[in-house]
């Protein structure tokens, strides 16, 4: 994809660490098996990276053929143009990147009954997966149940997801992340509320 | 769109849309020999991880204008920033009909080293001149092959007419 | 006899791989391995049919298929089509000009004179088939002095890179119908199954990279009568389009590399114009990877009839969509063919078992209507 950004000189050099390393061949083997294993044990924890854990979900599942949305502008210029997939608005998007801390504003797909799985994966960044208000979830892939921790997750996206995964199989997937590590909730998994902080 | 053809030595230059095609037109080695001493003088770094995948030819029909894909071809791409001594950044890129991802990045290191004219630019403009004179004989041999089987009708009314005297 | 599954055979298996590779080397001492450059030009017809088939345009590794599967195109295309879709897809390029393409033949049968001439290019139209011994025992210093004589022979011109299309000045001059305002987006063969009725992009993509000899079959059963399509070819051309893609930091368009492709635009019969416009005449075009000549003009006539059928309706197999495209990929028809000598063992036991308490069945209610009477 065309950058259309002017030729010329750029910015001096970077200091920061670069997140190209995400774009390995070695590291999205990693990441896809860390992410195929989060999905299989919804709200177990997965470790990914010391930072920047978003971007190596969204470098190992996202390319030129599915479509990106960054309402809350999370990703570098960079980044995106890294990800090479075309950039739309939430309602349309495959893949969601969003703070957790804010209220979602947006209605994603959610897909359609001959192609449930065109309902879009959500990427949600918190603060910590290790603490904060508690969910009680289960379902496939938990035994019995499992309790997670999120600080940073507005109230109201409990509320959100569940009522976009009433239509099963129609819904969205969420992985969480606070940047080192990550946890899924595909739609098959019921999440509720304990009330416990 | 195609090289131009002038003749001497004070040619115009190669224009930017027609570098990776002459670079393409030579041997691989000397291209990557040429890239390599830029990548020893100066830093090289990746914007975009080198790529080798496809891309899905797209062209409208000539009966009704209407678009479609014949096929897919082959596509390596490359995308470098490359840092002077100064600390400055420059970019390169270049996106070729070809499965080398490896070549893609030589050729976009030496996009950008041109495009910017840093220091040892010149080498590469003389490669150009180079690959350039291989795409005139191969434009040459490939115009032979339609001037020599031009049809030239008046001379067949002619044959005609003797014929029937 | 018994009719049981069997396990196992991979030893048979792993020689039948040496069997065809004893095959492949039969010649031994006084042999020597094909080099894929020769391929690539000495059987440079053979080299573009697997390109057009395979649905890729990488003239290499084509001869590399052509020579590990023995000159067979249907796996050759075959192989192709297994590497492609081993690659990431990272682009759709945006549209490439074939006006644009660097000709070596273009001839017109509907004109005479056309703008930028008549040049017959590499042919074999006019040769006489008949066998050239010479070329039986041919010395590699021969094989040579051909190729360097026409280099030195070759006459300085002034022709342009590039010409004009035919059809352009038809429809200059209003003897065309008026392009149609449909969607433009084109139908991806390569993600979305068929499932009918389809656009027409999805019929030429499917024609492009079909295999030549079905396509030639049913374009040839319409133009013999099972159809009314009387085609006039008004351009074939031959030649190598350009690909101009953006440069990644710029947006200037650049050239990424050329694909040789074979381009054929027919007009056939005249057609009523709507609402009392004068008569227009009707196009179909073929355009295929490679230099594929026949298969440019077979696939021109399909969608010609092709775009009868999808409008009024199919009066013979070649104007329906569906008989037409379900038929003409190779990979798919050679993949079915073949799957019949893939045991189906346990199958063929259940029907014997069906045939023989059938009869038994019928033997049994005989005996008793036997006794019967």
């Amino acid at each position: 994809m065309p950058d259309p950004s002017p030729v010329g000189q750029s910015q001096p050099l970077d200091m920061g660490p670069d997140l190209l390393r995400f774009w390995q061949p070695a590291m999205q083997q990693t990441m896809f098996r860390t992410l195929l294993k989060a999905f299989s044990y919804p709200g177990e924890p997965a470790r990914l990276a010391d930072a920047d854990g978003a971007v190596a979900i969204l470098a190992t599942l996202v390319d030129a053929e599915t479509t990106i949305s960054d309402p809350h502008q999370l990703l570098s210029d960079l980044t995106r143009t890294r990800l090479n997939a075309p950039l739309t608005d939430p309602g349309r998007a495959g893949y969601v990147i969003a703070r957790g801390d804010l209220e979602p504003d947006f209605s994603p797909k959610l897909g359609r009954l001959e192609s449930p799985e065109s309902g879009a994966t959500l990427v949600i960044v918190v603060d910590s997966l290790s603490g904060g208000h508690c969910w009680r979830l289960s379902g496939p892939g938990v035994e019995k149940f499992r309790h997670i921790r999120v600080r940073g997750l507005d109230a109201s996206w409990l509320c959100a997801r569940n009522n976009w995964c009433s239509g099963f199989p129609l819904g969205v997937d969420l992985i969480l992340t606070d940047q080192q590590h990550c946890l899924a909730l595909p739609r098959t998994t019921l999440i509720e509320d304990t009330g416990a902080n | 769109m195609t090289g131009h053809e002038t003749s001497g030595d004070n040619r115009a230059p190669v224009p930017r849309h027609q570098w990776p095609r002459c670079l393409l037109a030579l041997d691989a080695r000397e291209v990557r020999t040429a890239a390599e001493q830029f990548e020893q003088a100066l830093c090289v770094e990746d914007v975009q991880l080198p790529q080798s995948g496809l891309g899905l030819m797209k062209i409208r029909d000539g009966a009704l204008g209407e678009l479609y894909f014949p096929g897919e071809i082959p596509l390596a791409t490359a995308r470098v920033r490359i840092y002077t001594a100064d600390g400055t950044g420059f970019d390169g890129a270049a996106q070729v009909m070809d499965d080398r991802a490896s070549l893609a990045r030589v050729i976009a290191v030496l996009d950008g080293v041109l495009a910017n004219q840093l220091p040892g630019y010149e080498a590469i403009t003389l490669l150009l001149k180079k690959g350039q004179g291989n795409l005139e004989e191969q434009a040459k041999e490939r115009k032979a092959l339609l001037e020599t089987t031009r049809v030239n009708f008046s001379t067949l009314g002619h044959y005609e007419e003797d014929d029937h005297a | 006899m018994g009719y049981v599954a069997i396990k196992g055979g991979g030893k048979a298996i792993a020689g039948a791989h040496t069997a065809v590779e004893s095959l492949r080397t039969a010649e031994g001492e006084g042999g020597s391995p094909l080099s894929l450059a020769s391929i690539e030009h000495q059987l440079r017809l053979l080299t573009s049919r697997v390109v057009s088939e395979g649905g890729l345009y990488h003239p290499r590794l084509a001869t590399l298929a052509i020579k590990q599967m023995h000159g067979d195109t249907l796996e050759a295309a075959f192989a192709l089509r297994a590497y492609r879709s081993t690659k990431p897809r990272l682009m759709e390029t945006p549209i490439q000009s074939t006006t644009g393409m660097r000709l070596i033949r273009r001839i017109s049968s509907a004109f005479k004179d056309i703008p930028g001439g008549q040049m017959l290019g590499p042919t074999m139209d006019y040769a006489l088939r008949l066998l050239r011994l010479d070329l039986a025992d041919e010395a590699p210093e021969t094989f040579r002095e051909v190729s360097r004589q026409f280099i030195r022979d070759a006459p300085d011109s002034d022709l342009p890179d590039s010409f004009p299309k035919v059809v352009a000045s038809l429809r200059k001059e209003g003897l065309l119908p008026p392009q149609p305002d449909r969607p433009d987006t084109p139908f991806d063969i390569t993600r979305e199954p068929l499932v009918f009725p389809v656009p027409r992009s999805a019929a030429l993509a499917t024609m492009a990279r079909a295999e030549t000899g079905s396509l030639l079959a049913l374009a040839y059963s319409n133009v013999r009568g099972y159809g009314n399509v009387h085609p006039t070819i008004a351009e074939l051309r031959v030649g190598y389009v350009p690909v101009m893609l953006p440069h990644p930091v710029t947006g200037e368009p650049t050239e990424a590399g050329e694909v040789l492709m074979t381009e054929c635009e027919v007009v056939a019969t005249q057609e009523a114009g709507e609402s009392g416009a004068p008569p227009v005449f009707s196009l179909g075009y073929g355009a295929c990877f490679g230099h594929n000549e026949v298969k440019a003009i077979a696939m021109a006539i399909l969608d010609r009839a092709l775009q009868k059928g999808m409008q009024d309706g199919p009066d013979c197999p070649s104007e329906d969509p569906e008989f037409v495209l379900l038929h003409v990929d190779g990979v798919d028809s050679m993949g079915f063919a073949n799957h019949y000598k893939m045991p189906h063992y346990v199958t063929f036991q259940s029907e014997v078992d069906r045939l023989r308490t059938t009869r038994e069945k019928d033997a049994a209610h005989t005996n008793a209507q036997g006794a019967e009477s």
